[in-house]
């Protein structure tokens, strides 16, 4: 069982994937969606823009 | 910021008590693969939970509610009903972006959901309705229930809303049965009704069909 984790993990990492649970920021990808979640969960908004170059 | 600010493990624990959003223009970031579960898609590097076509998208929502930003990188902070607390114009370390976010925090009063406890609970409800929608009534209920564990007010109401959908598919199966009685299939009828009072356990609609159980009971022996 370990052996086949470990394999599956060498074959994500090696044909150059990552997994999702790599700490990474949840950006929001829909502004009313956004919104409504904030209202609900009762959590400010970090809004960031920026612009290449 | 993109490359050592928003991966620092600090930022991204910190972010968990807000809603983050981010509006960059351009689709040249590249493309990675993640893997979540079974299921494999391509997301953008500098950001690599969304595509470079949904923070590309939010530039037009940027410009609407911020159109008096005028230099780059802006980080804006709102409070829940998208009112802006204050905001910061250029780069930050990731040491200055949580003071900012500690900041915006102690504007905003009372006990916070995370996004881990919102995902929870998303997927919870989101399984319960694929649940009902097979026909897996127990299974269905019993993802509500989980979520209503979950001990917040906000959570217990969207497990309640579940709840209720699942209440409203009993009472369907009740009117079913109630029809296949009057046609005559009692037999069917009674199946029907027992499966509704064993599958929606701790529903109203299961005690409903306990009684239309015993009144057909009662309607045979008469």
């Amino acid at each position: 069982m370990a052996k086949t984790l470990w394999t599956l993990c060498t074959i994500g990492i090696s044909a150059g994937a990552a997994f999702a649970d790599d700490p990474a920021i949840p950006w929001a990808t829909d502004w009313d969606k956004a919104l409504r979640d904030a209202k609900t969960r009762n959590v400010p908004i970090m809004f960031t823009v920026h612009r290449d170059g | 910021m993109e490359s050592s600010t928003y991966p620092d493990k600090k930022v991204v624990e910190k972010a968990k008590l807000f809603v983050c959003v981010v509006a960059h223009d351009g689709r040249g970031h590249g493309t990675k693969e993640v893997v979540s579960g079974r299921e494999k898609r391509a997301v953008c590097k500098t950001y690599p939970t969304i595509t470079c076509d949904d923070h590309e998208k939010m530039r037009e929502t940027s410009g609407r509610l911020f159109p008096d930003i005028n230099a780059v990188p802006a980080t804006v902070f709102c409070d829940p009903e998208g009112k802006e607390l204050f905001r910061e114009i250029g780069g930050k370390s990731a040491g200055e972006l949580t003071k900012l976010m500690d900041k915006a925090l102690e504007q905003v009063p009372g006990p916070k959901i995370s996004s881990d406890l919102w995902q929870l609970a998303e997927s919870g409800i989101a399984e319960g309705d694929r649940l009902l929608a097979e026909g897996e009534y127990a299974k269905a209920i019993a993802s509500y229930q989980k979520v209503g564990k979950l001990k917040h007010k906000p959570l217990v109401e969207m497990a309640d809303g579940g709840l209720g959908r699942a209440n409203e598919k009993g009472n369907e199966l009740i009117q079913e049965a109630t029809g296949k009685a009057e046609e005559g299939d009692v037999k069917e009828a009674r199946a029907l009704l027992q499966k509704v009072q064993r599958d929606f356990r701790g529903l109203d609609c299961s005690k409903d069909a306990a009684q239309k159980l015993k009144e057909l009971k009662e309607e045979k022996e008469e």
